[in-house]
């Protein structure tokens, strides 16, 4: 759930090098940087070194942070291009959207009774996470902003740097890919 | 399953709240008679909650902490760079001014010449004692913490001893009388 902004003397106590002020930046914000650094790694341990990293260049950062800004859009941008820029450095691994048997989701599958009934929650959510990995990262990033932070069109679009109907454009595409890719799951299920 | 036209948008839409209220009503109304939309709706609902909070893990325990040490050992890193930073600075300005005015000028080796090195005060040199203790103390810790700080902390070593046969020639020359001083000290 969504909290709001931090006060925004405790962000000026930042500025000035308090560490017990950006301890409570730390807490308040970990939440949805850790989410975003966790749907561009699916990986909790990567994801928690990936946070780090945003935390630390928000630390060097901050200086050039004007207070009378709300911090949230400041810091998830920076978490964003943190995140995307490490992903793309280090060639960070994610998880396979095949699944056990070498089969990919995306693909219409066969109709199979037996198969069906096999299908579980447990798994379709797994598939989901997988196709989510395989999704871009800014679309990634737009979906966590959306469905974990709760963020509006506008909100996430100051955050990006992007116009609002580009990630209007992307949520779309976004949840529509990963529609096609359980639909044919859930068929088999239901 | 596609649904009917526009059904798509409109289906996201409806699960995002972004409906006006007729809008809602309307598309309520459609469902109930349209199996395909119907069908999309529950799809597109199961994306949704696989996008949210609950899907993502929680925050490890002591993330704060580590990120804090993190932190900490991040800026003690940063004091020490920069006092080799002013180390440097001060070193490449004194060697430059030395250089700019050709080797030690004749008013200060005049001077050097009627100073007994041994009279040199015991608090001084324990002073330096002490500062070398520090920078040793200094040069651990980042050592334990910067790669490649071995390297610095031989070239520095290198350098003090360097400082040191410089200096044990300039109080040999100091206590040389006129007839055997070295050109360069005329």
């Amino acid at each position: 759930m969504r909290r709001p902004d931090v006060a925004p003397d405790v962000v000026v106590a930042a500025q000035g090098g308090d560490e017990q002020a950006f301890e409570r930046i730390v807490e308040h914000y970990q939440r949805p940087v850790f989410a975003i650094a966790y749907r561009m790694t699916c990986d909790a341990g990567r994801a928690e070194d990936l946070a780090q990293d945003v935390f630390l260049r928000v630390w060097r950062k901050l200086g050039t942070f004007r207070p009378d800004q709300p911090l949230r859009p400041w810091l998830l941008r920076l978490a964003t291009n943190v995140c995307i820029n490490a992903l793309r450095k280090r060639r960070l691994p994610v998880v396979s959207v095949q699944t056990d048997d070498g089969a990919d989701p995306r693909e219409p599958q066969a109709r199979d009774p037996e198969a069906s009934e096999l299908a579980s929650r447990r798994e379709l959510a797994e598939q989901l996470e997988g196709a989510i990995a395989q999704l871009p990262e800014d679309y990634r990033v737009i979906v966590t902003l959306r469905h974990v932070e709760e963020m509006s069109y506008e909100e996430i679009a100051e955050a990006l740097g992007r116009p609002v109907g580009t990630v209007k454009v992307r949520l779309f595409r976004a949840r529509e890919r990963l529609r096609r890719i359980l639909g044919p799951v859930l068929e088999d299920e239901g | 399953m596609t649904g009917c036209e526009g059904g798509r948008e409109l289906a996201q839409a409806y699960l995002d709240g972004t409906l006006s209220g007729d809008e809602r009503a309307h598309f309520e109304g459609h469902l109930h008679a349209c199996p395909s939309c119907r069908r999309m709706v529950a799809e597109y609902r199961w994306v949704f909650t696989g996008l949210g909070e609950p899907a993502i893990p929680p925050v490890p325990a002591g993330f704060r902490a580590r990120m804090m040490a993190r932190l900490a050992q991040s800026r003690r890193r940063q004091r020490v760079w920069q006092s080799v930073v002013a180390a440097a600075a001060m070193l490449a300005v004194g060697t430059t001014l030395l250089a700019l005015m050709g080797g030690v000028p004749e008013a200060l080796t005049a001077r050097l010449r009627q100073v007994d090195p041994m009279a040199i005060p015991q608090a001084v040199w324990q002073a330096v004692e002490g500062l070398a203790g520090g920078a040793a103390a200094v040069s651990g810790d980042w050592l334990s913490h910067v790669p490649g700080g071995s390297l610095v902390i031989g070239a520095a070593l290198a350098l003090l001893g360097a400082q040191s046969i410089l200096v044990f020639r300039w109080r040999t020359l100091a206590s040389l009388n006129g007839e055997n001083r070295p050109r360069v000290l005329e």
